[in-house]
């Protein structure tokens, strides 16, 4: 029997929180208004943060919190106050980076976890030992290290290890970029990157002539997935499977959480998982090109997108799982994305096996029966001739 | 007694008058440096009267620690000044091996603020490479409360990104170009950074040179432990060392003269770049920042 793999989310806002809790999430981590690496989401007040940890405990789940900028003089101003409110909501760990974060939280909550952020770069066993024997309890290791590096540092340190396993990556090392800061002012150590790595640059040699070509020079990376290797991050020890993303929709987290903790479930049950499935899911709900980056050692040019910026906005999610009725097999559906009479559509859910429907009837609020939910949020019921839960998902079919 | 420490791009320019050099130690550095091998490091310290600090500071994959272990024993064996660090393994090998080394932290935009400073200075290091990223009312702050020597960088070009991807070496392939040179340059705002591979992968640096000639004598003042002079890409490296010589020959002889610093400051680069010395930057771009 393997050990109980925790599936780590990001959460941007309660509402995030809750469904990434509901869609199989074992923890979420979360920032607060200071000191985190997404100045610019909407974040967590003090309050917000109690209720998380309320909510997910109830659950039997957990909350990280990170504090994981670079701090300058003053911003250790409030920090021992916040740690000890972070106490109080009973926070179940925090994520940083820096030592002088981290002695403070030793002083003023010894008993609080602490997990060393992928800010580190932590590479090494020697440095996660550094940080085993200041008093982590885990490190988030640097997304640059491959399979024979992490099974060398947990084999070697027997630390607790977190590895992403899909979203958005770096594209410098782990708090050794600062291109925002000198190109746009904005600090990208302190949570306010514009990701310069993302933008296309005319390139120049070294008589400073232009390379010229129709595809402009990008440091763009593809984003994370480990799908293809669950078995293998499994089989290595990895304790926590970090999705990254807390600026992401709701629907793009509740997919990608719930494809991951089905191929993790199904992996420690069986040995295997539906690969070509749940690969095709994420590619859908992706906006680009994913891969597994450094994990099987990879640093040439497939790990790099240069399709330029054709973020396409995701229009999958069509609908959301209000309430069902048994008796008359209608379901209250809130609608999200145009859908019609005769479209045949998918639903899921955590407790919900993906399953297709043909729309036959669409009835709208006064009762009429209707040829289209054309209505942002517009509520309506459509016939379900099996259970369905309150928060499923309604999608464009495409498996 | 602040001193002058240059970071060389060339064997010749150890000669210049400067206090102290930088030397990056070959496939393990992370600034923009001359590199050298342990041998050619041993020659250097055997030739010049000069404080040597060796920069150590990339970060470090773990099938490298045997080695990167062998070299610190190496290095111990070796008089010179300071090992310039940044991985935590560095760190972890000295305390375990007890290997004889003063450690000076430099993650190149991490050594921001002085709470963090001192917890380095308990585990023992003996210096802090100052980002270039802060301003200079924190510099000084940093030095009215920490006790360990400061090296503060105050001309040239310093490194603003590190990969381990080899993003020249990738677009070229994919646009079928052939790399045919050490270093390429990338735009902004007509601007042009350098941009270069080593064995590690791609580097960034700072497209504008830092001229903080004017505010070496209130380095001077606060008793600054070092300033730091990159050489990377300077074509007048010796009328900037000279320069900087001259402002603390003014200093100690009590002759400093605002004007006549900001004019010896013109004659070295063509605009006066401050850097982030009077700027600081923003994180938080939504109505309540000002909240904070």
């Amino acid at each position: 029997m393997k050990d109980k793999i925790e599936l780590l989310a990001p959460a941007g806002d309660l509402e995030r929180l809750k469904w990434a809790l509901h869609y199989g999430a074992d923890a979420v981590y979360i920032g607060g208004r200071d000191f985190s690496l997404r100045a610019n989401a909407t974040n967590f007040s003090v309050d917000e943060i109690k209720e998380a940890c309320s909510y997910a405990h109830k659950l039997n789940k957990k909350v990280y919190v990170t504090i994981n900028i670079v701090f300058h003089n003053k911003d250790f101003n409030n920090l021992e106050n916040y740690i000890k409110d972070l106490e109080k909501c009973g926070v179940d760990a925090v994520i940083v980076s820096d030592l002088g974060c981290i002695n403070i939280i030793k002083n003023v909550c010894p008993n609080m976890e602490i997990h060393i952020s992928t800010q580190a770069s932590t590479m090494n066993h020697k440095s996660a030992t550094f940080y085993k024997e200041l008093g982590a309890s885990r490190v988030v290791l640097a997304r640059e290290c491959n399979k024979n590096e992490i099974k060398n540092i947990i084999d070697k340190t027997g630390i607790d290890t977190e590895c992403f396993i899909h979203g958005a990556m770096c594209v410098g090392l782990s708090g050794r970029c600062v291109l925002s800061n000198y190109m746009t002012n904005r600090d990208s150590n302190r949570g306010g990157c514009s990701q310069i790595c993302r933008w296309d640059f005319n390139l120049y040699d070294n008589n400073l002539n232009e390379i010229k070509n129709d595809t402009k020079f990008t440091m763009c990376s593809k984003d994370l997935s480990m799908i293809k290797y669950i078995g293998d991050m499994i089989d290595i020890g990895i304790k926590s499977f970090k999705i990254e993303g807390r600026m992401r929709s709701i629907y793009y987290i509740a997919t990608v959480v719930n494809t991951y903790r089905k191929a993790i479930d199904e992996y420690t049950e069986k040995g295997t998982y539906d690969l070509n499935k749940y690969q095709k899911i994420l590619n859908r709900v992706a906006n680009r090109d994913n891969i597994d980056q450094f994990f099987d050692g990879n640093t040439g040019v497939e790990i790099q997108y240069y399709l330029g910026r054709q973020e396409l906005s995701n229009q999958d999610f069509l609908g959301l799982v209000l309430e069902y009725d048994k008796d008359t097999k209608l379901a209250t559906i809130e609608q999200r994305n145009y859908f019609k009479l005769g479209d045949t559509v998918e639903i899921f859910g955590p407790n919900t096996e993906i399953k297709k429907i043909k729309i036959e009837k669409i009835i709208d609020e006064d009762n009429n029966e209707i040829d289209v939910a054309r209505h942002p949020k517009q509520i309506v019921k459509i016939p379900i001739d099996f259970n369905v839960n309150k928060n499923d998902i309604i999608r464009v079919q495409y498996l | 007694m602040n001193k002058i420490c240059l970071m060389p791009k060339t064997l010749d320019e150890i000669n210049l008058n400067v206090d102290a050099i930088i030397i990056g130690y070959k496939n393990y550095n992370s600034l923009n440096v001359l590199e050298l091998d342990i041998n050619e490091i041993k020659n250097i310290r055997k030739k010049y009267n000069k404080e040597l600090y060796i920069s150590f500071n990339k970060l470090i994959h773990d099938n490298e620690i045997n080695l990167v272990e062998e070299i610190l024993c190496e290095l111990s064996k070796l008089d010179f000044n300071g090992l310039l660090f940044d991985d935590l393994g560095v760190l972890q090998l000295v305390k375990e091996k007890d290997i004889d080394i003063n450690l000076i932290w430099s993650n190149t935009h991490q050594v921001t603020n002085y709470s963090t400073i001192n917890s380095y200075e308990k585990y023992g290091i003996k210096g802090a490479f100052i980002s270039p990223d802060i301003t200079l009312s924190e510099i000084i702050e940093i030095k009215e409360n920490t006790n360990i020597k400061l090296f503060v960088p105050l001309f040239g070009k310093f490194e603003i990104f590190s990969s381990n991807r080899f993003l020249l070496t990738n677009y070229l392939k994919y646009i079928n170009e052939n790399k045919t040179n050490k270093t390429y340059y990338i735009e902004n705002k007509d601007t042009k950074y350098p941009i270069y591979e080593d064995i590690n992968g791609a580097h960034i640096i700072n497209g504008n040179i830092i001229n903080g000639l004017s505010e070496y004598i209130e380095l001077l003042q606060k008793d600054i432990d070092y300033i730091i002079i990159n050489s990377y890409d300077i074509n007048n490296i010796e009328l900037v060392v000279d320069s900087f010589n001259k402002v603390r020959d003014m200093y100690i002889n009590n002759i400093a003269d605002d004007k006549e610093i900001k004019l010896l400051e013109q004659q070295l680069t063509k605009d006066i770049n401050k850097g982030f010395l009077y700027t600081e930057t923003i994180y938080k771009v939504k109505s309540d920042v000002n909240e904070r």
